[in-house]
């Protein structure tokens, strides 16, 4: 039986979950929006709201291998373009606005490789976004402090250390990978 | 000079080979020409015809294509591609419902669509769609006259191509059409 929001969050997710689909996409968004409606009176998010911390872990899923994470910005904290390797992920403002940039990365005739970004949208509390395998965008946070859910389909920190996620560099004011 | 004009003449020296700052100007003057007051005779004129399809002008340097489309209340427009190309939509009047996916290939080499998710454009709102990108379009609210930029003539590149992808959906899946 769940308690708090949170759980029913997990248990929903567990048993909505499958292989990447448009249904488990929809079901899992739908879940991460009904947890942003969450009363801050719940302990789990007046912990957050009180310690505000950088970064921390809500849940992690054995069987299925979700993540739930917390994260604390101020504004102006920005991240610049990444991917996140295999996952997807959904992210969700439960308080202030993030604006998050998309990109599509092209190679130029010369091979160079570069970001072109097509837009921005400007997420505020209560609002939820999807990034799809593949997906490239960055983050600014806007009107702080920001308490942002983010919800990986798995562990981004290995995806990283197995050399799957790519982070973008300005070079004189264009986006592009690391030189080796 | 009216909104169109405006338009064409502004947009003109901002065109060029795909980038961030192209693609952002011709956002930025969609939104203009979104907004144009409804008494203007280009305006009057496509909410009296409603042509299905209309050419307001083309770039003559870069071959930038910008062309009105009326919508019935109901209208769905199947999940595609648009080849090399890229498209800015601007709603001028009415709502359309803008879905995007991604394609996956799963290991046995079946090719399907996910869907990140949906958009409700209103009139004045805009969107773009860069390479690689698929979106479907249903018409929420008609008549719908919607705008649309391309970098390209799109019709060229469906019909002498081949470059466009439109998908088809089989068991409830978006997939493409299988070959005769």
């Amino acid at each position: 039986m769940t308690t708090n929001s949170l759980e029913k969050f997990v248990e929903e997710v567990r048993s909505a979950w499958g292989p990447l689909s448009s249904e488990v996409i929809a079901q899992c968004s739908r879940q991460l929006g009904d947890l942003l409606k969450a009363p801050t009176a719940e302990e789990w998010l007046a912990t957050l709201h009180s310690d505000e911390p950088a970064n921390k872990e809500l849940h992690r899923d054995a069987d299925c291998g979700f993540m739930l994470l917390a994260h604390t910005e101020q504004t102006g904290l920005y991240r610049p373009p990444h991917d996140h390797g295999r996952s997807w992920v959904i992210y969700g403002v439960q308080r202030g606005e993030v604006e998050m940039g998309t990109y599509i990365r092209v190679q130029d005739e010369d091979g160079s490789v570069r970001l072109v970004k097509r837009d921005a949208t400007l997420v505020r509390a209560g609002e939820i976004k999807i990034f799809l395998p593949g997906d490239i965008h960055d983050t600014r946070a806007v009107s702080g402090p920001v308490t942002l859910l983010r919800f990986p389909e798995r562990d981004l920190k290995k995806e990283g250390e197995e050399g799957r996620i790519t982070r973008y560099v300005d070079q004189n004011g264009v986006w592009t990978v690391k030189a080796a | 000079m009216n909104s169109l004009e405006k338009f064409i003449k502004g947009i003109g020296p901002t065109l060029g080979p795909l980038s961030s700052e192209v693609v952002a100007s011709c956002q930025r003057h969609m939104e203009e020409l979104a907004a144009a007051p409804h008494t203007e005779d280009w305006i009057v004129e496509l909410h009296r015809e409603n042509p299905e399809h209309r050419e307001l002008y083309v770039d003559q340097k870069y071959g930038f294509n910008l062309l009105a489309h009326a919508e019935e209340e109901g209208r769905y427009r199947r999940p595609h591609d648009h080849g090399l190309g890229w498209v800015v939509y601007a709603v001028q009047r009415g709502e359309i419902e803008m879905g995007t996916f991604i394609r996956v290939e799963d290991p046995d080499g079946k090719v399907r669509l996910v869907k990140r998710d949906a958009t409700r454009l209103k009139a004045g709102d805009v969107k773009a769609f860069v390479p690689g990108d698929i979106h479907d379009t249903r018409c929420i609210k008609g008549p719908v006259t919607l705008l649309r930029l391309t970098d390209r003539d799109l019709l060229k590149e469906e019909h002498e191509t081949d470059r466009l992808t439109r998908y088809v959906e089989i068991d409830g899946n978006w997939t493409v059409k299988p070959r005769d």
